[in-house]
This record gives structure tokens, sequence and C-alpha cells, in this order.
């Protein structure tokens, strides 16, 4: 069963740039920023980041592999996957609604 | 920038300093960075993600080594092969007249202790570790006469259906091994030839033990801590 992110508060943003971050492959931390950057417009804060990482490592949606010359790569974990999978679809959901009302209105 | 760093609980500073640090020293660090490593502080002792550990160590002074685990769970795949093996084929045959299962008895309790310690040392924490730690102490029960064996026969096999079990809800398809393996040595019986199921049994302990090390392992996860946030 998955767990929205919602309840994650400040953090819930964060952690679904994370988990689409990690969807393609595992990264360590500073990688995660960079791509998090790039996919967002905007940067991630250090210490939003470990705070997103840390709550996402505790509800069992990454994984933290050994370290690679000092540097951890986590990874998504199969719950995380279908996580992301939910919250992506409502988002999608939303953002058809959103488009479709839009367009509408113009008319 | 690093001496921000101080400002996190130990917890958290056990966990993630070494990491953090090395980031802050590859990554260009500004003012909006120092307020959101403060902010992360505050958070951090708020809602603690991360609880201290007993037993914790850095992950630079590790008390078990990574291989040891495979390494204990593939000895004690062998020993479940040797186990099953011998209570196939001996012919001992005991003072009472009965076929004296002694010496298979032994080659396979030491099979079950094995791949249990193997399995504490690879498990990450949380259920499946209590899972594993269940394990071991089903496999010293075994050490003891009937009907204190059956019971830790019992616990032994429950426990590592609970550790794949608990791996399968963490997304690791390998916990279908120790769910495999639980339900197939439920099937075994000393005096007949399903003492032979140890067999496959231990093969795939041997495979639980490659799996493990060719996905490498996990890194001790946070502790979960009380309080959410």
């Amino acid at each position: 069963m998955t767990q929205p992110l919602a309840d994650l508060g400040r953090f819930a943003e964060p952690s679904l740039y994370i988990l689409v971050s990690l969807s393609n492959g595992p990264k360590h931390g500073y990688a995660i920023m960079a791509d998090v950057e790039e996919i967002s417009g905007s940067p991630l804060g250090p210490g939003t980041l470990y705070g997103a990482l840390a709550r996402l490592e505790r509800r069992g949606l990454i994984e933290a592999l050994e370290p690679e010359d000092r540097r951890r790569p986590y990874r998504l974990t199969g719950l995380g996957a279908s996580t992301l999978r939910v919250q992506l679809g409502q988002l999608e959901g939303f953002l058809r609604t959103g488009l479709g009302r839009l367009g509408g209105g113009l008319q | 920038m690093s001496g921000l760093l101080r400002l996190y609980p130990a917890a958290w500073r056990d966990r993630y300093e070494t990491e953090v640090g090395d980031l802050l020293l590859a990554h260009p660090s500004t003012v909006g960075d120092r307020i959101d490593l403060l902010r992360g502080a505050l958070d951090a002792w708020i809602h603690p993600q991360v609880r201290r550990r007993p037993d914790c160590v850095s992950d630079d002074r590790r008390r078990v080594p990574a291989g040891a685990g495979p390494a204990a769970a593939i000895l004690g795949g062998l020993l479940f092969v040797a186990g099953g093996l011998a209570f196939a084929s001996t012919n001992a045959i005991g003072p009472s007249g009965d076929a004296d299962h002694t010496l298979a008895l032994l080659i396979l309790v030491s099979g079950m202790l094995a791949t249990s310690l193997g399995s504490v040392a690879m498990a990450p924490a949380g259920a499946p570790r209590r899972a594993a730690v269940a394990m071991v102490g089903g496999a010293v029960l075994d050490l003891f006469p009937w009907p204190i064996l059956a019971l830790g026969f019992l616990t032994w096999v429950g426990a590592a259906i609970v550790l794949g079990a608990a791996l399968i809800a963490r997304g690791r398809v390998v916990g279908f091994v120790p769910v495999a393996i639980g339900v197939t040595l439920a099937t075994f019986n000393t005096e007949t030839d399903r003492a032979l199921v140890a067999v496959p049994v231990g093969l795939l302990w041997i495979a639980f033990a490659f799996a493990h090390l060719r996905r490498g392992a996990p890194a001790t996860p946070p502790v979960p801590a009380a309080g959410e946030g």
C-alpha cells in the first residue's frame, strides 16, 4: 500500500522531486541536488535535501547503498516506485482537469 | 559551513554528517544554503527521523565486515545441504535400535544458526532484522532436546517467513527466498526422505547470499524515531 507524500508537510514537494530524480537510477546527494534543480528550475538546499531523504528512507521509499568514494548513493525501492507512480498519476489527472477548464474558459 | 552540522542532533550526525559534509565541500554554498541548514537542524530536533542506536558506530568503523553476512549464509547453506544428506543417508543405529541422527541434527542446527546470523548481518534494520534475530533464537532452542527443539524449529521457520515478508514489503523481491525456505522446511521430516528438503533449502540460502552480494548491501537506514514530521 502506498503512503501519500502529503503528510510530509514542507518536505512533500522536495520528496516528490527526489523520487523522480531517483527513478532513472541511484544517485548520491550532490547528484540529486543537481538533478532536482534541473527538473524543477529551483535549487534544493542541503538541509531540505537531507530532511527529505531521511523521511523517504524511514518510510522505505528509498534506500541507501554502500558508500562509493565517501559518497553514498540512494536508490528507489519497489515501494517508492509504486508510490511515485500513484503520485504522478494523481498529478496527471489534476493537470488534465486544470488545462481542460482553462481551455474551456478561454473559449 | 560544516560547523553548522554540529547543530544537528547526534543521531543525525552519526548517520549523515560525513556525506553532507562532503556535499558541502563539493557544492558552492550560499547564504540561502546556510539558512536552509539551520532550518534543517531545527527540524531534525523537532521532528527527529533518526534515533541513535545503542550500538551505533560510524560507517567508517563497521563492526561487522560487509561480506560476513553472505559468508555466514553460504556456510549455513552448505551445512543445510550436508545435514539433509546426512539425515537421508545415515545408517548408524543407536542403542535404542533407531537410526542415530545426532550428527546430522548437529550439522543442520549449525546451518540454521549460521544462516540466522548471516541474515542478521544482511537484513536492514527494523522488522527484517528483528525477524532474523528471532531466527537466531529459534536455532539456539534447537540445541535443546524435544520438545524445546520443536519449538525452536517452528520459531525459526516462522521467523524466516516473516523475514521474507518484511523484505517483500520493502520492495525487495529477494524476500521470496526466505519465504520459500520457511515454507519448504516446514515439510522437513528427519525420519523419511523428506529430510532431503534441507538440500534445496541450503541451495536457496546460498542463492540468497549471492543475491545480497550482487545488489550491494544497503547501509543501515535511519532507525524510526518517535514522532512525525
